[in-house]
Parts: structure tokens; sequence; C-alpha cells
């Protein structure tokens, strides 16, 4: 249990950070609506979380309230901003992660079905460490959702969706489900045509728009590189985190090789024994701060590039709506010029070129500005995570010299 | 007669015709212990059962001077070691054959005076000994290839005949050298350094290698260069050992005749794992009456201490496998990060990022190093030890037989003893002359086994504690070592980091 008490105050820690991070760029001032998750609930197949708003704003009935809302509401709340065409220009926070205990879990159920095959000493240490696992996802999965909700609540726009409004208010459940069978096929088909259509507009189509044709080209190739450094990181914090293992392994054999050097004259004569124990003592320590460093990549880089990851993801998203809306502009147009060559339907093609050339007009409008914005939230957030990434290696690494050197100088004295 | 002359083979005639000179050695040899002249006897049949050569080396023998004696004696080891399962099914219910395999234990004190006459002095610490390995390189092509190491040898002891001598060596050489010292060193009691394990993957590796150059980048030749090195100076630091003629020769003759009976599968690879087979066996059925008290507790004490090891060496190879990956993935997450930073349209956030990949690209070496030379020193050291431990309680074992043998010939003396009753009790005093003389050579034999068996005992109980000394000083380093290894890292990391915090704060 010491680990993961350990590890709890850095990653309540955690959660302003992000939220202050979000709002760094968009109004700092603004405290007309602010949302957080207050307390989050883990039951046997879903995680109910309490999410709480404070408001100055009259369109909601009180200024302070909470409500209980579970991953599923969450989901649909952003399906319904992804589908509601008033967003097209705007880039939509992506949706949170579902919550993933499975593996945990798996990994406790077998720990108690080998309870009997193990040592005393391997079992705490198994039962340690997936405690604190389990803390940590679930302490990264609440900051998920809140940073959506958060994104939500600081977007001009988008905090006056209706949907958001009962999301945040409405004191019983939405009475969302999961989507069925039917609607899996569909949507399904949809990412599938929307791939497909993907690469034909956005290889075959001509944009006069210096700025979106230089956003494409970039986010395809970020979204890419951003996805295989999330991956690459996520080895490397793995494997940290066994090797921080095996010194733990290391040390409790020292330890016991330390019982039989006692037992043996010489060598308790010479304080090998004694020597042993002391590096016991002092390599628990630095496996400690091992583990920790370990997890601190993991929160301050790995977790950086994976939001960025899913964030150039509906950046690509918002590219795509506007490829789509310059398809249809071009149709239009192509269609006014056939009805009147014809003579035909003029006036009819002519609204529906208007139309498609105002809502191509303002959705690049917004789009651009919703972007530049995206560039500078990025660059923000990078160089916050970067300075605290080096920062806490920094710490530990510091830590660990001194636990070392302190055991170092213990044994020469020996 | 001359050195160069080989024992063995001769013509049948001529060992027929020497038959007469047998007798010689044989006084010869009585005049230095009363037991040999039973012994010797025996000695004739041993050989007559497995390898008739060696009585006709023997006879051929008996003209020489002192120094021959010990090419005699080698033979007689080679045959002990070559046919031991033949003498020892034999030998399990027939004492007076044991005890003529034993020769070599009751004989040795006296010949390896004479042949090693720097002896004596034992434990003498004013002389040092230093051996490197180096050099490992390719010779031949193809299946014939091997590697060979450049051994150099520095020491201020009178008994080598130079100061600072370099020669060339294979593996096998190695091999060779070991099995003489076991052949010599393990029956009188000795500790023998255990020599570093054959490897067929990494010899393959090597044989299949195009260049010098590559065969000696290879990961195991550095690895069992190590190991050899370490291998010698073990050797070297064992007070007896290090005067052994065999030892002596391995570092300094140029060329050394080359070793057989190593290869995996050759007859005698194959003896040697039947005579592991039987030694196994005997662990099981040998039940030794522990009188020592020191050598139970000893015995237990070896045996925890062999758990413990073989916890600490699994963990410690785990972390260096660990290590190693977490190089490898260090390095490509570098790569990553790199050609994300290209990708990124901000200048300063670019180079940041393009800071980060660097930064890890230092760390990965950091890894490295510390998975490469030292963790692998520190769990190779550890795999050493734990084939010491094995190596002990080899020797274990041979004092359980030695008891046996002694335990053996008591009960033959008191089954003689009873029939020299009976027969006084019947009155038949014309065999009770030929009983009589029975249970004299008898007595003498019990006497003599008693002896080799205390000896024994008291040459165990010298090495272990020598052993026991040394472990408690290595392990000190080996500890050491480790975690300045782990320090060394984590300065290094702070270095990298601190490169990279003003490119983080640089970004705007």
């Amino acid at each position: 249990m010491m680990d993961g008490l350990d590890d709890s105050p850095d990653l309540l820690a955690e959660d302003p950070d992000h939220r202050g991070q979000r709002s760094v760029s968009v109004d700092l001032t603004d405290n007309s609506l602010v949302v957080d998750i207050s307390d989050a609930l883990s039951e046997k197949d879903k995680v109910k979380f309490t999410v709480h708003t404070k408001t100055t704003l009259k369109e909601f009935r009180g200024n302070d309230f909470s409500v209980v809302r579970q991953h599923e509401e969450f989901v649909w709340l952003h399906d319904s901003y992804v589908d509601d065409e008033k967003y097209a220009g705007i880039l939509i926070p992506p949706s949170p992660p579902r919550p993933d205990f499975e593996a945990s879990r798996d990994k406790l159920a077998r720990l108690s079905e080998g309870e009997t095959s193990m040592t005393k000493e391997e079992f705490t240490r198994m039962k340690q460490e997936l405690e604190a696992e389990y803390l940590a996802i679930f302490k990264k999965t609440v900051a998920m959702h809140e940073i959506f909700l958060c994104r939500l609540a600081a977007h001009p726009l988008l905090r006056n969706n209706h949907n958001f409004r009962v999301f945040l208010e409405y004191d019983n459940e939405l009475s969302v489900r999961g989507k069925n069978k039917k609607e899996k096929i569909t949507g399904f088909f949809k990412s599938l045509t929307k791939s497909a259509d993907e690469s034909l507009l956005l290889s075959g189509q001509k944009d006069s728009d210096e700025f979106f044709e230089h956003e494409k080209s970039f986010m395809n190739e970020y979204h890419i590189r951003v996805k295989d450094a999330t991956a690459k990181v996520d080895k490397v914090t793995k494997l940290q985190k066994q090797c921080a293992g095996d010194c733990f392994s290391i040390a409790h054999s020292l330890q016991s090789l330390a019982t039989v050097e006692n037992s043996i004259a010489s060598s308790h004569k010479a304080g090998l024994d004694k020597m042993l124990l002391k590096v016991f003592e002092s390599l628990e320590k630095v496996r400690k701060l091992d583990a920790r460093s370990a997890s601190d990549m993991d929160l301050k880089l790995a977790d950086l590039l994976r939001y960025y990851y899913r964030d150039t993801q509906a950046c690509k998203d918002l590219l795509y709506r506007r490829s789509r809306s310059l398809a249809n502009y071009e149709n239009a147009n192509k269609d006014l010029d056939k009805a009147r060559a014809r003579g035909k339907n003029v006036h009819q093609a002519e609204e529906q070129q208007r139309s498609t050339r105002d809502k191509f007009e303002a959705l690049s409008e917004v789009g651009k500005q919703e972007l530049t914005e995206f560039k500078g939230r990025r660059v923000t957030a990078f160089r916050k995570n970067l300075i605290e990434l080096g920062e806490l290696q920094l710490k530990h690494s510091k830590a660990m010299v001194q636990v070392l050197k302190s055991c170092i100088s213990t044994i020469e004295q020996m | 007669m001359d050195d160069s002359r080989e024992p063995p083979p001769l013509d049948d005639y001529e060992s027929e015709e020497e038959q007469d000179a047998y007798v010689p050695p044989v006084k010869k040899e009585e005049e230095t212990e009363v037991v040999v002249v039973e012994n010797v006897d025996l000695t004739s049949d041993v050989p007559e059962t497995t390898e008739p050569a060696v009585s006709v080396a023997e006879s051929q023998n008996s003209n020489d001077k002192a120094e021959k004696v010990e090419d005699n004696e080698e033979d007689l080891f080679q045959s002990a070691k070559e046919s031991p399962a033949a003498l020892q099914s034999v030998s399990l219910d027939n004492p007076p054959f044991e005890t003529g395999s034993k020769i070599p234990v009751s004989n040795d004190p006296p010949s390896v005076a004479t042949v090693y006459p720097a002896l004596p002095k034992e434990e003498d610490d004013e002389y040092d000994i230093t051996i490197d390995v180096s050099d490992p390189h390719k010779v031949g092509e193809g299946m014939n290839a091997y590697m060979s190491y450049k051994v150099r040898t520095k020491t201020s002891i009178p008994a080598f005949k130079r100061p600072d001598s370099t020669v060339d060596r294979r593996f096998s050489d190695f091999l060779g050298l070991h099995e003489k010292m076991v052949g010599k060193h393990r029956h009188a009691g000795r500790i023998v350094p255990p020599a570093p394990e054959k490897s067929i993957v990494g010899m393959t590796l090597v044989k299949m290698s195009k260049t010098e150059e590559e065969a000696a980048s290879i990961d195991f030749v550095e690895k069992r260069r190590a190991a050899l090195e370490r291998y010698l100076n073990r050797v070297a630091k064992h007070p007896a050992l290090v005067q052994d003629q065999d030892f002596h020769d391995f570092l300094e003759q140029p060329d050394l005749p080359p070793a057989t009976n190593t290869r995996a599968l050759s007859g005698a690879g194959v003896m040697r794992l039947v005579k592991n087979v039987e030694g196994a066996l005997n662990k099981m059925t040998i039940r030794m009456n522990e009188e020592d008290s020191w050598f139970e507790e000893k015995q237990q004490q070896i045996d925890s201490l062999e758990q413990q090891l073989r916890k600490l060496h699994v963990a410690f190879e785990g972390l260096v496998h660990h290590k190693k990956e977490l190089a490898v993935n260090t390095a490509s997450f570098a790569k990553s990060a790199a050609t994300l930073g290209n990708a990124e349209e901000h200048t300063a956030l670019s180079r940041a990022l393009s800071q980060l990949s660097d930064t890890f690209e230092k760390i990965e070496t950091v890894y490295q190093d510390e998975s490469n030379t030292e963790y692998f020193g520190i769990a190779e050291k550890l795999g050493d030890y734990l084939r010491i431990i094995t190596e002990i309680k080899e020797v274990f074992m041979i004092r359980v037989k030695s008891w046996q043998i002694w335990q053996t010939n008591e009960q033959v003396l008191q089954r003689k003893k009873e029939s020299e009753a009976k027969m006084q009790a019947a009155g038949r005093s014309d065999k009770i002359a030929q009983v009589q003389s029975e249970i004299k050579d008898m007595e003498i034999r019990v006497e003599s086994s008693k002896k080799d068996f205390d000896e024994l005992s008291v040459a165990i109980k010298r090495d272990i504690q020598r052993f026991e000394l040394d472990r408690v000083a290595e392990f000190r380093q080996i500890v050491l070592l480790f975690l300045q290894t782990l320090m060394k890292c984590q300065e290094q990391t702070i270095k990298n980091w601190e490169g990279f915090m003003p490119e983080a704060r640089a970004i705007a």
C-alpha cells in the first residue's frame, strides 16, 4: 500500500496542472463557467464521475451543482458535437479514452490465484505494485474526462451547446445507451467511407488556401510521428519499470544472502552480512525512486504525446470536414454551370451554390482560427511538460545519487 | 631416459621382456612409504583391466630418474580418469581395488614435494603474479576456426623461468590445463577453480564471422576473454596450484602439446558424462556418518549459499537483459523524437525535441555501458562462484569416498580378525600364520586410509577457509562495483538532463 500512497499526492497534483494548461490558451479571467470532476467511484465494470459545475451564467438554474455521469455519457456528448454541423469548423476536444482496468484486474485475479506459490515478500510486492498501477490508471482516467469537460467549458462556442448544459445539469441518468450492433456497423461504414474519402479528397483536391494546404500535410505527418513516439516511449517506461523490479529482486536476494552470511563465521566477522543489509536498504530506496522516475516519464512525456495523438486526430477530422465542405461547394458550382447551360433550375442551383459557399467560408474561417489556437496550445503544453519532465528526472536522479553515495561511504568505512 | 620420449605405447615383446625389470621401482618406492608395496602391486592390476599400456610404461620408467616419476604418475591419473566407470563399478564392493585407485592421493604429497621443491612455502604471500588475457584473434577458416588469446604473465615467483612472458593459447588449452589440474589436485582436497564453460552457440558465431574484427567484436568473445582471465588468476591465487608444473608450462612454454579429451563429443567426453551420472548415483547411495561438526555445518552453509547465490544470479541476469532492451528502446525513442522534432513547425519546440532526442541518445549509451561492462562482470562473477560451489561439493564427495574406503577397510579387518578367532578356536594352526599376516597388512591399510581421510579433511578445511576469505573480499568488491555503477549511471543521467533544460525553457 505504501507505493500507492506514495504516488497519490503527485497524481492528485497533476489534475489542476492539466486544467491550467488547457485554460491558459483560452481565457484565464473567465470564471463564468468552471467544471471539474470532484469525485470518482469505481464500480464493478463502470466508473461513476461526479461532475461539479460552478457558474455565473444565467442559462443555468443554479450556480453550484453536481451530477453523476458515466463514461458513455461523455462519449455521447462528444458525438453530439461531432454530428452537429454547426461545429464543423471547430476543433472538438477528443473524447476521453474508455476506462480500462481490465489488465490490472486480471493481474489481481491471477495474483490471488498464485498466492500460495509465491513467497510472502513477492506477494506483497506484487500487490503493492498492482495497487499503485490501478490507482495511477484510475487517476489518469479521471483527469482525461475532466480535461474534456474543461475544454468544452472554456470554448466560447462549444460551451453554449444545449446538450452540454443538459449534461452538466440534468440530475438523473441521461439514459444514453452504448451503441447497438446496427449503429456500430453504420459507424464502421462511416469511418470506412471517411477514410476512402479522405485519401481521395485530400490527395485529389486542389486547395487555393495555402494555410489549409499546409495544415493538411503537417497534420498527417505529425499525427503519424506522434503516434510512433508514443509507442516508443511507452516501451521505454515499461522496461524502466521492469529494471526497477529486477532491482527489487536483487535487493531481496541480498537480504536473504545476508542471513546466510550471518551464519558463516568468517563472513560475519568481516561484516559482510551487515554490509549486505545496508545495501539492501539503499537498493530498496533506489528502486522506488527509479520506479517513480519511470512513472513520471509516463505522466509527463508519454501522456502528453498520447493526448496530442488524439488531438491531432481531432484536427484531422476538422480538416476532413472542411475538405468535404469544399467538395460540396465545388459540386454546387458544377451543378450551377450545368443548370445555366441547360437553362433549367438556375435559381435553385444559385441558392445551393451560395449556401455551400457560405458554409465553406464560415467553416474555413473558424477552422483557421481553431488550428492557430491549437498550435499555440500545443507549444505551451509541450513547453510545460518538457520542463517538468526534465526537472522531475533531475530530482529523482539526484535523490538516487545521494542514497548511493551515502551507502558507498558507509560501506567503505565498514 | 629423455623427456621427449612418450611412455605409453610400446611393443608387446618389449613389455614381456622387461617384466623382470619390474621389481626395482617397487623397491624404490618402498623406501618412501611402506604402504606403497601393497599399492604398487595393485597398480599393476588397475592398468591390466583398463589400459595395458600403463604397466608397460611403468616398467619403462623403472630405470628413470625422479623426474620421470611425474609422467608415470600422470599416466596413472590418466588411466584412473579415463576408465572411471569401469574402475568404480568393479570397485564398489571390492575394497583392495579401491585402495589401488587411491594411490595418487596417498602418493601425492611426497611426489609433489620432489617435483616442486617450492611447495613447502605454501602460505607464502610475498610473491605476486598477475595474468592478463588479451587480444582474442581468430585463427583458421570455416569449421576449423578457433579463437586464440594472448596470455601474459608478470610474476616475481622464482619458480617461473621469466618474470614476464607471453604465450598464445586457445580455449581447449585452457580446458586441457583444467583437466590436468582437476586430475592432480581434486583428490588432494583442493578446490580447483572451474574453467569457463563451453559455448557451442558462441563458437558457431565466431566460426561464421567473416573477418577477424567481426569475430573479436562478438559479445561472447569478450565475455570469454574475461572469464579466462578470471580463471587463470584464480588458479594463480591458490598457493598449491600456482606451483604446479603444468600451470607453469601453460603460462610459459611457447608450444603446448594440443589438448585432447576436451571436445564435447569425444570418447573422453562421453566418459566424463558417465562419470557424472555415476557420481550423482554415489551421492545418493553413500550415507556418511558425519562425525566432524565443522563439515556438517559447512555443507549446510554451502548449500544455502548456493541457493541464495542462484537467486541473485538470476536477478542480475534479468537486470542485464532488461537494461539491454531498455537501451535498444531508448535509442528507438530517440530516433522517433528526432523525426517528431523535424515534423514540428514551431522552431523552438522543434529544437527542444531534437535536444530531447539527443538526451535520450546519450542516456542510451549510459544504459549500454551499464549493462555491458559492469553488470556482465557482476553476473559472470556470481556465475563463477556458483561453479566454484559445485567444485566444493565435488571435493566434499571425494572426502565421503575416502571415508568410505577407510570404513570398508575397517570392516574387512574386522572380518579377518573374526576368522582368525574362529580358526584359533578350531585349532587350525596351519592357516593362522597367513591370516595373521593378512591382518597385519590390513591394519596398515586401515591406518593409511584413515590417514588419507584425515589429511584430506585438513586440506579441504584449509581450502574452504581460503575460499571464504577470498569470497568476502570479492563480494565486497562486487557490491561496491554494483553501487558505483548505479551511481555513475545516475550522475550521467543528471548531466544529460541538465543539458536538456535550457532548450526546454527556451520554448516560447
